[in-house]
Formats: structure tokens, C-alpha cells, sequence
């Protein structure tokens, strides 16, 4: 239903029921109870003879107790007489009231003026028309096509965080969506503001070492190994956490440990998870030793790591990591970008793509030497690495 | 839709307020039509401000965070009664709610004021519209409750910890219907001010509101001592907090109306003053508004720290009591005098009461405004604390609790008052029997706490003396003086109900302040401490992760003196959202006595610092409250002090045959 509709609708109401009671009231019937001026003071001399009355008996009252004597008793009596009379007298007087004959539309007239002055602070003040509001929370589920309204509502979140950077509430709005926009040392940055702001828990030491992962800096490891390392140590039942950490031990050679934490992983699950699949692959990967193992089960497509914070998030990460891959595809990149998308699929569980990537990033860089981490990955990962 | 609807509904309330003020001041005595025309108005202002603040309670419910009111402090995760709750945990949204009561008195009055005089009605009105209109008016423009987000935020921010409890649901309510209701008091007096028309019927309209907003006010004032001792973790009860001050000092100024307004009722004396009172606790109201609001002070209470709207409070502020002072002055003299009295009178024992009162309110008053004052014109920040108003409060109000049994006893005009203190000698001799063999049995000596006792004691007996007394007993037949009690109107009772509930409070004051006994440790696991004779033993800890929280909760076995073994538990929270501390105290309670347990942080050694104390008799100041506040709600229900609603003449007569008249 159209907002005016009910809001005229409302003034309608407002209208006739002031008219309404600005009708005019005949004397003999009021209605509803309503009194005319002479039924109010027939009713208040009535009242007043009553209250005088509970008066006096209020001294007959003091007179037997001994509180007051038989002087002060009726100086008291004669004192309510004269009271009683002068109040009758001023009841008389009282309501003497005189209509005036454009009262009735002076009452109109205020009746449409204030019709009139709502309607117009409305206007001004109001939000009619509601569906102009961006939600946030919507805007990061659509396409990366729709990417200028989203960026204009990221502008407005962050000009909002401008005047309240310690919103932690703007931070966690923010850090997903400057990673679906590709903006990922600014996602770095959000959330280690989370982490600064709000309550260490696993989830929000995971959320940045992803990020950091995303960043695709070989320098960041370390940091993002003790903050997964963190959130184990608090909840050793964090899946998420757990994953990223047997894949980053996984290529980074480190077998033992990789094993543990593919185990711990698998012990986890009962089979139906989606990432359990690709947990099973790296546990053969690392008790092989990276040697590439006759596959258990073939390699999902869709693995992706487990719970991720929300849907929303899973859901921009593998955005993102698309609109790379399209990206790179069709215009091409550097050997750092290819590195981190081959990483990316990899960490997600996807080998396929990411095989699919190394092969067109060995075609786009075919010396070797150019592309040693990235086939230090590939090989960490199982894929099949170009000896050329 | 439903909040630009709710924006809608309290614009037009706005407008409605302004219509009913400017009609109700120009068409006064022009008879029923105006009268009807701003009965109607005051009554659709209400339903149309209550359908704006459903508006926003259904926002919040719904965790709907295109208002920026419901992101700022809300929460999806937040239980249900807190997301209702959080609606007026801020200062837009409980303007909204003083705005809602506000209305709301006004159409009570227009609804059981039927048979009010009209030129009366459209007054009384008409000043209630512009208050409205002011409120809403600064409502709308400088603290909107409707306000969007954009773009809308995925997750709101939390309400403040402190105030996510059940208090909140009862504090605010109860304190604002006892702020609010004193402008229908200071309504009536403009009115009676405009229209010179002011006598024992004006004080019989006024006394319901003043009661009934004295009554809320006792309530309120008594949940949030209550909530700030077991929410704020510190074990206090009252801090003479400036904002505690701001609720103190109406409620001062009403008890004083309610009784000047009896005066005037009874023996059409005292006119001016009531009138005075009348508005000056409205005033203290609107002081305490802002107080609270204006961002001067710091505390709890404290939503707004905006200057803008400090300043148009006080601009507010100004105009209203300026105003009303200013027709005081203008008109006051020329209202009648009533009847006469000795000094030795029911009515010269009120006078006292007030006088007390008054001067209790001025101390107050200055104690809570002279360091702001100080602060704004050079700078200096000066403390003025718990010491001053104890003792200059103390003072002034120790006089006052043992002249309360006198009042009753004496007789309107001329008073007996050796007759009186012959019988208040029994009364007399009971209440230093009891306290000398109290402090017999706790082996105490004589000293301020006995005193104090004395005049708790005194108060409480006194008041039960009087409808004894009244009934005769001892003097004739015990089955005639039982009749007589049951016969004594209900404004008897409640008049005793109200004086033993302050009683009832001094003894808790007195006891608490003078035996309460505090240590403070630093606990491991299975230590044990004895305090009073309580031994508290620390046996678990426990991290708990809720929706909203994490928290260290920390259980205590307790073993009373008596050999009782009871559990509780403290707690340190941290609200993930806000990443704000709270304290969970665990409180037990002991007969009128409770042992109160407050969790601190973990030391290097990682033993938890815990602050116990034994508190004997704290409840009793809440509980003399509570039966005060009875007693308020008792005299409500007399019919005799219901506006519009005559005695039956039926009734009457049945009744008058047996009845002993109210004095």
C-alpha cells in the first residue's frame, strides 16, 4: 500500500475527529457523556455542597474525640458557612461564557492548518519513500557487474567509519566487502581493526589470516601461521581455522604437522561436509609426501573451506577469487597475481582450477625461473608442475 | 513503512499539540466547543504519539537497522525484552517516551475530566499542549527517533551492557510517570493562575495527579536505587549522584505539594503556596531533564552529550519556568486568602512538613548545582559528595521524621498539643522499650545508629497509633473500636501506610549505614573468607559464551552464621558487540539482610580480586519505599479523591451511618 494513501489516510481520521468535536453541542443532549456548561455547574455545586458537608462532619467528628471544644467548634462551623456561600457565590458567576458565531469555523480552520503544517514537516523531515536506502548486507550478494552502486555504498559506509573509526560493527561490514571489490590490503586493515576492537575469538584471528592468505605475501606466513595457530589453541574444534593451517603446512612441506591437522580435520567431520573431500586429498598429498598420490575420491569442485563466518563471505571470497581468474584470463597479469590465484584455488580446495591457472600461467611466463614460487606451490599443492 | 508511519503519526501530534495550545489559550471562555475541540485533540495526540513509539518498538523487534536508532543501539543477537527495552535506552527514544506519558496525562485529563469546568478543561489543556508541543517539537528536530541509515548496516551496535536488564523495563517507565505527571499539577496551576480561579475544589482536581505522580515517583526512585546496587557492582545504594538529585528533588517538592494541596483541600488555606509547589516541582522535573540531557554530566543517565540540545533545553527550561514564575508573580496576589489557623494546627504541622521539605529540596538543589555552576563561569572542577549532603540533608530531615506522628494527632485550625503528646506518650514509651532492648541484644551502645533507630521506630509506631487511637481501643468496647477501624476511610490507612513506610527506610538507612562491614581479597580456587560470620568459599569458574557476551562466571558457596550452605554467582562480562565490561553482582538474601558478592579482574597471580560485603537490613529501605507508594495508590482508589466521580447518593447514605468522617 502507498505510503501517502495512509498517510492522508491518517490525516483524514485526524480531521473528521476534531470536526467532529468541534460540532456544536445542544445544551439538552450532549452525548457521550459530555457535559453542557450549566450541567458542569449543577454537578460542581453539587460536589462542592458535598465537600462542604464531609467538612462539617469533620468537626462534629473533632468535637466528640476532644480535639476541638465547643468554642473552636463553632468557629469552625461558622467559618465553612461563610466559605460555602462564597464558593456559591463564585459558582454563579462562574461559567458565564459566550460563544462567539465564527467560533465553528475558527475550529475548522485550525482543524485544516494542522492537516496542513503535519503533512508539510513530513515533507520535510520524512523518508517517504524508503526503498532509496542502500542495504549493505544486500549489495554484497550481487554481481561484480553491479560494482558502481556497490562502491558508492562502500564510499558511504566508509565516510561513516571516517567520523567513527571505532565502529567495530562499520569494520565488519566493511572487511568482506572491500574483499569482494579486490581491495584486499584494505580487507587486511579492516580486520585487524576487528581484532583490535572487539573480543579475540577464533573466528575473527581466522577472518584475518585469510586475508593476509588473499594478499598473497610470502612475508605475511608467519603471521598468519601463529594467528591460525591462535585460534586453534582456543577452540581446537575451530574447522575453519584447522583447515588453513593443514593447507598452508601442506605446501609449505611441513608433512607432520600437515598430517595432524588433516587428521584433526577429518576426525571432525562425518563425511558430508563439503570441504571433507579435499581434507581427504591433503591427507594422502602429505602422507605421500608430496609425492602425488593415487586420488581417494575424485577432487570436488565447489570444496570450499570450512564455515567460513557467513555465507556472504565464502560467497565473496570465491567472487573474488572469479573475477581474478576472468581477469587474468582475458587480459593477462603478473607472475605475482597468477601465484596468488593458483594459492587461492588451491587453499579452496579446487585443484582443477587450479591446475586450469598454472597451466596458463607457465604459457604466459614459460621461464622457469621467473616462476619459482609459483611452481613451489603448484608442487606443495599436488599439481602437475612444468619441468620447462 | 510502519517507521515513516511512526514518523508521520508524531508530526502530526506536533501539530495537534500547537493546535490544542493555541485553542485552548484563545477560545477559553468561549464555552463547551473549544473545550471539546482540545479534549479531542489531547486525546488523539496520545494515540497518535503511542503509535509512533510502536512504530519504533516494532523497528527495534524486528532488528530493523535502516533506523539509525535501532542500529546504534540494538542488536540481532539481543533477547526480546531487551531489543523492547532498548527502545528508550537512549536519549531519542525515551524523549519519545516522556513525550508518550506526557500526552498520555494530558488525555487522562481530558478523559476523566468530563465534568471539569470547560474554561478549566481548555486551561488546563492548552498549557498541556504546549508543553507537548515544546517536547515534541525538540523531539522531532534535534533528537529524531525516526532518523534512516544509508546505507543500512548489516549488524547494530549493542545497547550499553549496564543497561541490558530487567530494570531498565521498570526504572525509566515508573520515574518518567512520576516526572511527567507533575505537569498536570503545573497545568492546573497556570490554569488557576490565567483564570483566578482557585479553591478547595481547584486542590480536590489536583491532589489525584500529585499523588499519583509522587507514587510512580517513590516507585521509580526506589527500582533504579535498587538497579544501580545490584547492577553497578559497587554495593551502594544511593551516591547523591547529580542525576539520583534531579529525581530526589521533585519528589521532595511533591511530597510537600501533596501535603499543602491537603491543606488546601480541607480548609482552602495555603493557596499561593500550593500553587507555588505546584509549579516547582514541574520545574525540578524539567531541571532534571536537563540535567541528564544536556551532556554536563557524566553518568549512566547521560545519553546526550550534544551541547546543541543541552542549549535548547535550557532554553526550554527557561521559557516554561520563566514564564510560570513570571504569572506567579503577576497573580499570586490577587488570589483570596483562606481560612485561618494557630500555629498549633493539623495545618501549622504541614506547614512544618513543607517548610523541612522545602529547605531539604534547596540544599539539594544547591549541593547538585553549585559545582556546575562553579565549572561554567571559572573552570573549577570542585566535588560536592556523599559528606555535605548527608549531613546537611540529615539535618534537615531528622526534625521532619520526628515531627511526622505529631500531624495526624492534631485537629484542623487549633490544636491540643499536650493533648496530643499525652497520647502519643504511649506510642513514645513503646518505641524507646523496643529500641533499648535491640540495642541490648546486639550489644551495641548509645550512639547516632540508635538514634536513628529511635526515630525510625517512632515514626513507624506513631503512625499505627494514630487509627488506633482513632478507633477508641482501650476506651470502649473492643468489638465497637474494631468497627470503628474497619469504618476508618481509606485515606486513613493509606496516610499510615505511607508514614510507616518511611520509618521502614530509616531503619534500613540507619542499620545499613551504621553495621554494614566490606573486605576485599584476592581469591584463588576452594580459598574461603568469613565476613559477619558468613564463610564464602570460591568453588568454580567458568567461561560462558552467550549470544551477546562472554563471561567469567565465578560460584561461591556460602555458609550463613546459622549453618545455611547457599550458592552464588558473580560475574565479569564482555558484550562482543560493544566490547564493554559489566559486573554481574551475586546478591543473597538473608531474612531483611543480604550478602552481596562483586567479581573483580584476575591479578598477576592470577587469583580473582572479590569485594564482599554484609548488608544488614538493606532491604528495608527499598521496602519502606514500596509500602509509601501503597499507601499512594490506596489513597487513589478513594473515591473521594477521584475527579468526576461523585459519591452515590445511595452509598453515601448507607456509608455515613458507619463510617468515621476523614479528617
Amino acid at each position: 500500500m502507498n505510503i501517502w494513501f495512509l498517510i492522508i489516510l491518517m490525516s483524514g481520521i485526524t480531521f473528521v475527529a476534531l470536526i467532529f468535536s468541534a460540532r456544536k453541542i445542544s445544551p439538552q443532549n450532549s452525548g457521550d457523556g459530555e457535559e453542557s456548561d450549566q450541567g458542569v455547574l449543577d454537578d460542581e455545586v453539587l460536589k462542592t455542597e458535598e465537600h462542604f458537608k464531609l467538612q462539617l462532619d469533620g468537626i462534629e467528628a473533632d468535637l466528640k474525640v476532644g480535639k476541638l471544644n465547643e468554642v473552636d467548634a463553632e468557629n469552625a462551623k461558622a467559618e465553612l458557612a461563610r466559605e460555602l456561600l462564597h464558593h456559591r457565590a463564585l459558582l454563579k458567576n462562574a461559567v458565564k461564557t459566550t460563544e462567539k458565531p465564527w467560533t465553528g469555523f475558527a475550529l475548522v480552520g485550525t482543524s485544516v492548518l494542522t492537516i496542513g503544517v503535519a503533512i508539510g514537516f513530513y515533507f520535510m523531515l520524512g523518508t517517504p519513500d524508503d526503498s532509496i536506502l542502500m542495504r549493505v548486507g544486500d549489495l554484497q550478494q550481487t554481481q561484480v557487474e553491479t560494482s558502481e552502486e556497490f562502491e558508492s555504498a562502500l564510499a558511504q559506509v566508509e565516510a561513516q567509519m571516517l567520523i567513527d573509526p571505532e565502529d567495530v560493527q562499520g569494520w565488519r561490514v566493511l572487511a568482506p566487502a572491500y574483499i569482494r571489490s579486490g581491495r584486499i590490503e584494505d580487507a587486511v586493515n579492516a580486520y585487524r581493526k576487528i581484532l583490535e576492537l572487539a573480543p579475540l575469538t577464533p573466528d575473527t584471528q581466522t577472518d584475518l589470516a585469510e586475508a593476509l592468505l588473499m594478499l598473497g605475501q610470502e612475508q605475511d606466513i608467519g603471521e598468519v601461521m601463529s594467528l591460525l595457530n591462535a585460534a586453534v589453541s582456543i577452540d581446537p574444534a575451530h574447522a575453519r581455522s584447522r583447515f588453513y593451517l593443514a593447507a598452508e603446512s601442506t605446501r609449505l612441506a611441513d608433512w607432520d604437522i600437515a598430517i595432524g591437522h588433516w587428521q584433526a580435520l577429518l576426525d571432525m567431520g562425518d563425511g558430508t561436509e563439503p570441504w571433507y573431500a579435499t581434507a581427504q586429498s591433503g591427507m594422502a598429498i602429505a602422507q605421500a609426501r608430496g609425492e602425488t598420490p593415487q586420488p581417494l575420491t575424485p577432487p570436488p569442485v565447489t570444496a570450499q573451506p570450512p564455515a567460513l563466518s557467513d555465507p556472504d563471505q565464502a560467497a565473496l571470497i570465491r567472487s573474488m577469487v572469479a573475477g581474478l581468474d576472468e581477469r587474468l584470463n582475458s587480459e593477462g597479469g603478473s607472475v605475482e597475481e597468477w601465484t596468488r590465484l593458483v594459492r587461492s584455488y588451491t587453499v579452496m580446495g579446487d585443484t582443477e582450477a587450479a591446475q586450469r591457472n598454472y597451466d596458463n600461467a607457465v604459457a604466459a611466463y614459460p621461464q622457469k625461473e621467473t616462476r619459482q614460487e609459483l611452481d613451489a606451490i603448484a608442487a606443495g599443492a599436488g599439481l602437475t608442475v612444468s619441468n620447462e | 513503512m510502519s517507521i515513516e508511519l511512526g514518523h508521520f503519526a508524531l508530526v502530526l501530534a506536533a501539530a495537534l499539540a500547537l493546535a490544542q495550545t493555541a485553542v485552548g489559550f484563545l477560545f477559553w471562555r468561549t464555552g463547551g466547543r473549544a473545550a471539546s475541540f482540545v479534549r479531542q485533540a489531547a486525546i488523539l495526540q496520545f494515540i497518535l504519539v503511542a503509535a509512533s513509539f510502536i512504530a519504533l518498538i516494532q523497528a527495534f523487534v524486528v532488528s530493523d537497522f535502516s533506523l539509525k536508532l535501532a542500529y546504534g543501539y540494538s542488536h540481532t543477537l539481543q533477547p526480546l525484552i531487551y531489543k523492547i527495552t532498548s527502545v528508550w535506552g537512549n536519549h531519542e527514544g525515551s524523549m519519545l517516551m516522556w513525550v508518550l506519558i506526557l500526552t498520555g496525562f494530558g488525555a487522562a485529563v481530558a478523559w476523566y475530566g468530563k465534568r471539569l469546568p470547560h474554561d478549566l478543561m481548555a486551561l488546563v489543556l492548552a498549557v498541556q499542549g504546549a508543553l507537548g508541543a515544546a517536547f515534541i517539537l525538540f523531539t522531532i528536530f534535534t533528537s529524531n527517533p525516526f532518523l534512516r541509515s544509508n546505507p543500512v548496516p548489516l549488524e547494530g551496535r549493542d545497547l550499553n551492557p549496564i543497561l541490558q536488564d530487567i530494570g531498565l523495563a521498570i526504572h525509566p517507565p515508573l520515574l518518567y510517570v512520576g516526572y511527567v505527571g507533575l505537569s498536570i499539577c503545573f497545568s492546573f496551576a497556570i490554569a488557576a493562575l490565567i483564570s483566578g480561579r482557585i479553591d478547595a475544589a481547584w486542590a480536590r482536581w489536583v491532589r489525584p495527579w500529585a499523588l499519583a505522580s509522587w507514587t510512580f515517583l517513590s516507585l521509580g526512585i526506589a527500582m533504579g536505587s535498587y538497579w544501580a546496587y545490584y547492577e553497578l557492582g559497587w554495593g551502594g545504594w544511593w551516591f547523591w549522584d547529580p542525576v539520583e538529585n534531579a529525581s530526589l528533588m521533585p519528589w521532595l517538592a511533591a511530597t510537600a505539594l501533596l501535603h499543602s494541596a491537603l491543606v488546601m483541600e480541607k480548609r482552602n488555606a495555603l493557596k499561593v503556596w500550593t500553587i507555588f509547589l505546584a509549579i516547582l516541582s514541574f520545574s525540578l522535573s524539567l531541571l532534571g531533564t536537563f540535567l541528564v540531557r544536556s551532556g554536563i554530566l557524566t553518568s549512566v543517565h547521560s545519553f546526550a552529550a550534544d551541547p546543541t540540545r543541552g542549549m535548547v533545553i535550557l532554553s526550554m527550561l527557561a521559557v516554561v519556568i520563566g514564564a510560570a514564575f513570571a504569572l506567579y508573580a503577576w497573580r499570586a496576589s490577587s488570589l483570596r486568602s483562606g481560612g485561618l489557623f494557630a500555629p498549633v494546627s493539623r495545618e501549622g504541622a504541614l506547614i512544618v512538613n513543607n517548610l523541612f521539605l522545602a529547605t531539604a529540596v534547596v540544599a539539594v538543589l544547591v549541593g547538585t548545582l553549585y559545582p556546575l555552576l562553579l565549572q561554567a563561569i571559572n573552570g573549577t572542577l570542585i566535588s560536592v559528595g556523599a559528606p555535605f549532603f548527608d549531613l546537611t540533608f540529615g539535618i534537615l530531615i531528622t526534625p521532619l521524621l520526628f515531627l511526622i506522628p505529631f500531624g495526624p494527632f492534631l485537629a484542623w485550625k487549633r490544636g491540643d498539643l499536650i493533648g496530643v503528646i499525652q497520647r502519643l506518650a504511649g506510642a513514645a514509651g513503646l518505641t524507646v522499650l523496643l529500641v533499648i532492648v535491640f540495642t541490648i541484644i546486639i550489644g551495641g551502645q548509645i550512639s547516632l545508629a540508635t538514634l536513628g533507630m529511635l526515630i525510625g521506630v517512632w515514626c513507624i509506631i506513631g503512625a499505627i497509633a494514630e487509627p488506633i487511637d482513632r478507633a477508641k481501643f482501650g476506651k470502649i468496647d473492643f468489638a465497637q473500636s474494631w468497627r470503628r477501624l474497619k469504618g476508618l476511610p481509606k485515606i486513613t490507612w493509606s496516610t499510615t501506610l505511607a508514614h510507616v513506610g518511611v520509618g521502614i527506610s530509616v531503619l534500613g538507612v540507619v542499620s545499613v549505614t551504621a553495621w554494614e562491614t566490606e573486605r576485599v581479597d584476592a581469591m584463588m580456587m576452594n580459598q574461603s573468607v568469613e565476613l559477619a560470620g558468613y564463610t564464602v568459599t570460591m568453588v568454580e569458574l567458568d567461561r560462558r559464551q552467550e549470544d551477546n557476551f562472554i563471561a567469567d562466571k565465578v560460584t561461591f558457596d556460602v555458609v550463613s552464621p546459622w549453618g545455611w550452605e547457599r550458592t552464588t554467582s558473580s560475574e565479569k562480562r564482555i558484550y562482543t558487540a560493544s566490547n564493554q565490561p559489566s559486573t554481574e553482582a551475586g546478591i543473597l538474601t538473608y531474612g531483611l539482610s543480604q550478602l552481596y558478592v562483586s567479581l573483580g579482574e584476575p591479578d598477576e597471580t592470577g587469583a580473582r580480586i572479590v569485594r564482599l560485603w554484609h548488608k544488614p537490613y538493606i532491604t528495608l529501605i527499598w521496602y519502606g519505599f514500596v509500602l509509601m507508594s501503597a499507601g499512594g495508590f490506596l489513597s487513589l482508589s478513594d473515591r473521594r479523591l477521584r475527579v468526576g466521580v461523585p459519591k452515590s447518593a445511595k452509598n453515601a447514605s448507607q456509608k455515613s451511618s458507619n463510617s468515621v468522617p476523614a479528617e
